[in-house]
């Protein structure tokens, strides 16, 4: 085992139940190990019902496992609230409507997400000597966001807003950053775009990023390792050279059994 | 005249709690039914406490505290006790109504003879209705400001964007839970404040002088929203007191029709529903310009 501390987040044997003591129960998690290093740019695919949103919930803390550890750097963090989690790790959710607040403009938004985690007491927020900063991360988007600043996000686009939700994710860097088919809501031109924005900046921050996606060819093109889930399992972890090797056949063979 | 200065006046007091409901009902996004409970509450509490020889102004304070316990049970109820908003509200309005008879030991009680805010001597030398003009214009306009500087701090920002995406707010490591509760607490606590200085104006307190007014505090939002338009989260604030003193003239109109101050309740209802329907009746019928130019020349008077 490689020393925990170099372990920026790591699953030890995690099970998850639903509808506990009723007829209905169900396993969805069934023990699953995962171990993620620093830097590392994994891309989740599975069918329905493999458990990728569950494990996403597991690590965002929205569920608490049944059974097994959720560890942050070493920390067991398996019973900590999403609030408190918020403190090292963001998301980035499907639905364009989820990860922005509507009546809110796009800077207040962003002024929001700078102080993800973080204490917020009575002190004034400042929004106007913030926005000039804000200003260049929106031009760096290249969506016309920029020119949006002051506009409440429910005007926006769903690109546009997808490409903020995106933008508050990152603005605060987070050790854990969980990309929960983000794009998917998109048409196919914002989609690529918000991918390529999406890889150049985790690559640029060195950002360790988990990202669900049901397109094959993104799960093969983006990122340094690949998982394919199925049933409440990992059934393929591959990385680097192994990962580039992989074809969309081989993939969509694992998904037939 | 002093019909019209005491809507004025009337209208500043009555504001406070359409203040306090924006606050809950606009920010947080749901109706909160402890206001119908705190706002006797609020009343009973400081005139209990000037019939026992409480100045004034610790009175109006112990009010506005009972009020905002009252709105932090609602809270607890609602986070804590996963029970609806709705029902949670209306538990403790109806608790209320039972701690209300006990702290007035009846079902209503006078100030007639005791010293209260507005039987200051300096106020016997102003025309009639001045005091609750003075009295209600210093309070929204100090209360008002104090909601404005609170949503620009970080803690306001989290209160506001707890009611306009729960979700994202929680992912922001933002407590929508104590978010909820630290404003169902101010908001009633308001509501208490607002019946405490009411029941002074009033010059007695009365157990059941809570029903109806979530419509009347309701009805001075969606006022000063219809008449006004869009506008900043500020102006908004401000349009509330504005909506409360419309709200007032139109009561006014409607007793000097010939109506009875026992209709007021429906009435207060009708002028709800009437100003909530209007907008989908302005698209629906083009009303906007015959509106536009009715409202206009109102303002300018």
């Amino acid at each position: 085992m490689t020393n925990s501390k170099q372990v920026v987040l790591e699953l030890r044997n995690v099970s998850t139940i639903v509808n506990r003591n009723t007829p209905n129960q169900t396993k969805i998690l069934k023990g699953l190990n995962l171990t993620v290093y620093p830097g590392d740019f994994i891309t989740v695919i599975g069918s329905n019902g493999a458990g990728k949103s569950t494990l996403f919930n597991t690590i965002s803390g929205d569920i608490s496992p049944d059974a097994g550890q959720v560890l942050h750097y070493g920390q067991d963090i398996s019973h900590d609230s999403v609030e408190k989690r918020t403190k090292f790790l963001s998301r980035v959710f499907q639905d364009p409507k989820m990860g922005t607040a509507p009546r809110m403009s796009v800077a207040e938004n962003l002024l929001l997400a700078a102080k993800r985690g973080k204490r917020r007491g009575l002190r004034f927020r400042n929004l106007r000597s913030n926005k000039e900063h804000f200003q260049k991360l929106a031009t760096s988007m290249g969506n016309g966001l920029a020119q949006r600043l002051d506009t409440p996000t429910e005007n926006l686009s769903g690109g546009q807003r997808q490409a903020l939700s995106f933008l508050m994710a990152t603005l605060n860097r987070p050790d854990i950053l969980l990309l929960d088919e983000h794009t998917a809501a998109l048409d196919p031109k914002t989609s690529a775009g918000l991918m390529e924005q999406t890889s150049q900046t985790v690559a640029e921050q060195k950002l360790t990023c988990l990202m669900i996606t049901h397109h094959m060819e993104d799960a093969l093109k983006y990122g340094n390792r690949l998982l394919v889930l199925h049933d409440g399992q990992i059934t393929l972890d591959v990385r680097d050279a192994d990962k580039d090797k992989m074809t969309i056949q081989q993939i969509m063979e694992l998904f037939v059994d | 005249m002093s019909l019209i200065t005491s809507s004025i006046g009337q209208g500043l007091l009555w504001a406070i709690l359409g203040v306090a409901l924006f606050l809950t009902f606009r920010i947080l996004d749901f109706p909160d039914m402890t206001v119908e409970g705190t706002f006797p509450l609020g009343a009973a509490v400081t005139v209990t406490a000037i019939t026992h020889g409480a100045s004034p102004a610790m009175a109006t304070l112990y009010g506005f505290l009972a009020g905002g316990v009252g709105g932090l049970i609602t809270g607890l109820l609602y986070t804590k006790g996963k029970i609806p908003i709705l029902l949670a509200g209306i538990l403790v309005m109806t608790a209320c109504l039972s701690v209300n008879l006990r702290v007035m030991g009846g079902s209503n009680v006078s100030l007639i003879g005791k010293t209260t805010f507005f039987s200051a001597d300096f106020f016997q030398t102003l025309p009639k209705y001045f005091d609750s003009i003075i009295i209600g214009g210093i309070t929204i306009i100090f209360i008002t400001v104090l909601v404005m500087l609170f949503l620009e701090t970080d803690l306001g920002q989290a209160f506001i964007v707890t009611g306009d995406n729960r979700m994202m707010a929680r992912s922001q490591g933002i407590n929508t839970d104590n978010m909820t509760i630290l404003g169902l607490t101010i908001s009633n606590g308001l509501v208490g404040l607002c019946g405490a200085l009411i029941s002074q104006s009033n010059g007695y307190a009365d157990a059941n002088m809570g029903i109806g007014i979530i419509v009347v505090a309701l009805a001075s939002i969606i006022i000063g929203e219809v008449v006004f338009g869009e506008l900043t989260l500020n102006q908004r604030l401000i349009a509330v007191t504005l909506g409360s003193i419309i709200y007032r003239f139109v009561l006014l109109l409607v007793l000097q029709l010939g109506f009875s101050t026992n209709d007021l309740n429906l009435i207060s209802a009708i002028i709800l529903a009437f100003s909530m329907m209007l907008p989908n009746l302005r698209s629906s019928l083009h009303l906007n310009g015959i509106l536009r130019k009715g409202l206009g020349t109102n303002d300018k008077q």
